[in-house]
């Protein structure tokens, strides 16, 4: 009765990334549906020479507007998605997202949580990671990469393009979390 | 305390990514990666359909809002067309080439091509690699050549059972022997990728008679390609003071970046 109690009066459990179970499943069809459109979209959708990450601006928009514990899980997980659509070796975006997803959600208790601000920052320093961590799996892999024109021209491209989309699905994610969000309940037996 | 936590498993997926990457080479993954893409296919194809015909809408209706300057600029060169009579009739001779090129495959009865479907690209802006609908199970392997309308595309880099990765020719990693057809003898070289699908053919001997218009096919050397496979047109020759080779900029047959279909030369000389 005292063990029955005592949880009921405590917060419902939090999944880790996610605060709720409903939250999760959202994500989840978020981030597949934007890794098949990121690795499917025609080239002709370029935006200064480069496709949105949209994976990325994803997660890090979420960062912002949903303060998550355990993001990296899913940069990791996303990662793996998109490496396998996408052409990608595998465990190049994985490092990369990871990473990636580990700087955006650094903001903690930070000025900018969950606010534009904080989103785009984080999406910048997103990409500023995803980018190198990218070109070095690649180079390990075997790949010729273009180091020049990929910091000169791709990743400044990148960066630009990502603040853009970022400002175009910050309101709806933010809409679609606070929709799905779930207050934590307590019960008094 | 929190930070510490994220920062050990920052480094656990760190390692577990590396992993992946190692089992990726491996060829472990493969049955796992052939799944997801087989489950993703229609989805990517759709994906892919939707947004190449709205790109080619969006694309034709800049286009029709130019018509109007673009029709004051033609009626200002028709002067300079009437005096190039002379260059159309060279490019009249290379259009017969081109069709000849065009028709290689029905020319050429012992190649045998599978037909494939680009599902997907690479999204790291990085690469240029192509995935396809088409892998082991209809014989396609490694080094194969893919080509579209008798022009070449790349090469097959990594295949799963249903899937294959192709290198394009315009990608950085690529290097395609190839010769310039001149009006005696060839030209040998080798042709590397560049960005905006764009190619360098170097290694050109400089007593080679080489010149802009020239077409560009692949040599047969070393045994990665048919012979004769269309690769593009010489635009530019660049010779420096300093070196007894000289390298051209060639462009393309094939724009890899519009690509829907491709041929994959599965058997045949070289293939």
């Amino acid at each position: 009765m005292f063990a029955r109690g005592r949880r009921s009066l405590m917060a419902t459990r939090r999944i880790p990334g996610i605060r709720t179970s409903s939250q999760r499943y959202v994500v989840a069809f978020l981030i597949l549906l934007a890794a098949l459109f990121q690795s499917s979209i025609s080239p002709g959708f370029q935006v200064f020479g480069v496709i949105p990450d949209l994976v990325l601006v994803l997660l890090a928009t979420w960062a912002a507007v949903a303060r998550p514990n355990g993001l990296i899980f899913w940069g990791f997980g996303s990662g793996f998605l998109l490496d396998v659509l996408s052409g990608v070796p595998t465990g190049a975006n994985m490092l990369a997202l990871s990473l990636a997803t580990f700087v955006a959600s650094m903001g903690g208790a930070g000025l900018f949580r969950s606010n534009l601000v904080w989103a785009l920052l984080a999406s910048v320093l997103g990409t500023l990671v995803y980018y190198p961590t990218m070109m070095l799996m690649l180079a390990v892999q075997g790949y010729s990469v273009d180091w020049f024109k990929a910091i000169i021209a791709t990743t400044p491209a990148a960066v630009l393009v990502n603040l853009m989309t970022c400002v175009l699905i910050y309101h709806p994610v933010t809409l679609l979390e606070r929709l799905t969000r779930t207050r934590s309940r307590y019960t008094i037996s | 305390m929190r930070a510490r936590a994220s920062l050990y498993w920052l480094v656990l997926l760190s390692a577990l990514s590396l992993g992946f990457s190692v089992l990726h080479n491996n060829g472990a993954l493969s049955p796992v990666e052939d799944i997801i893409l087989r489950a993703s296919n229609p989805a990517q194809r759709m994906i892919g359909g939707v947004s190449s015909s709205l790109a080619t809408t969006l694309e034709d209706l800049r286009r029709f809002s130019e018509l109007r300057s673009d029709n004051e600029r033609l009626n200002a060169t028709v002067a300079e067309l009437l005096a190039e009579i002379a260059r159309l009739r060279v490019t009249a001779r290379e259009n017969v080439a081109l069709r000849e090129a065009a028709k290689y495959v029905r020319q050429n009865p012992q190649l045998a091509l599978v037909s494939a479907r680009v599902v997907g690209r690479d999204s790291s802006n990085l690469l240029d690699t192509i995935l396809i609908d088409q892998g082991e199970s209809s014989g396609i392997q490694d080094g194969m050549a893919a080509v579209w309308r008798g022009g070449l595309v790349g090469r097959v880099v990594e295949t799963t059972s249903n899937t294959a990765k192709i290198l394009p020719i315009t990608s950085v990693s690529s290097v395609v022997n190839v010769s310039i057809q001149g009006a005696d003898t060839d030209a040998d070289g080798l042709a590397t990728g560049r960005s905006h699908n764009h190619l360098v053919m170097g290694q050109i001997l400089e007593d080679q008679n080489i010149e802009p218009g020239q077409l560009v096919v692949t040599s047969g050397l070393g045994g990665g390609f048919p012979k004769g496979i269309l690769v593009g047109q010489v635009v530019n020759i660049r010779t420096t003071s300093t070196s007894v080779l000289k390298e051209a900029d060639v462009r393309p047959f094939v724009d890899t970046n519009r690509l829907d279909t491709v041929q994959i030369i599965v058997a045949g000389e070289g293939g």
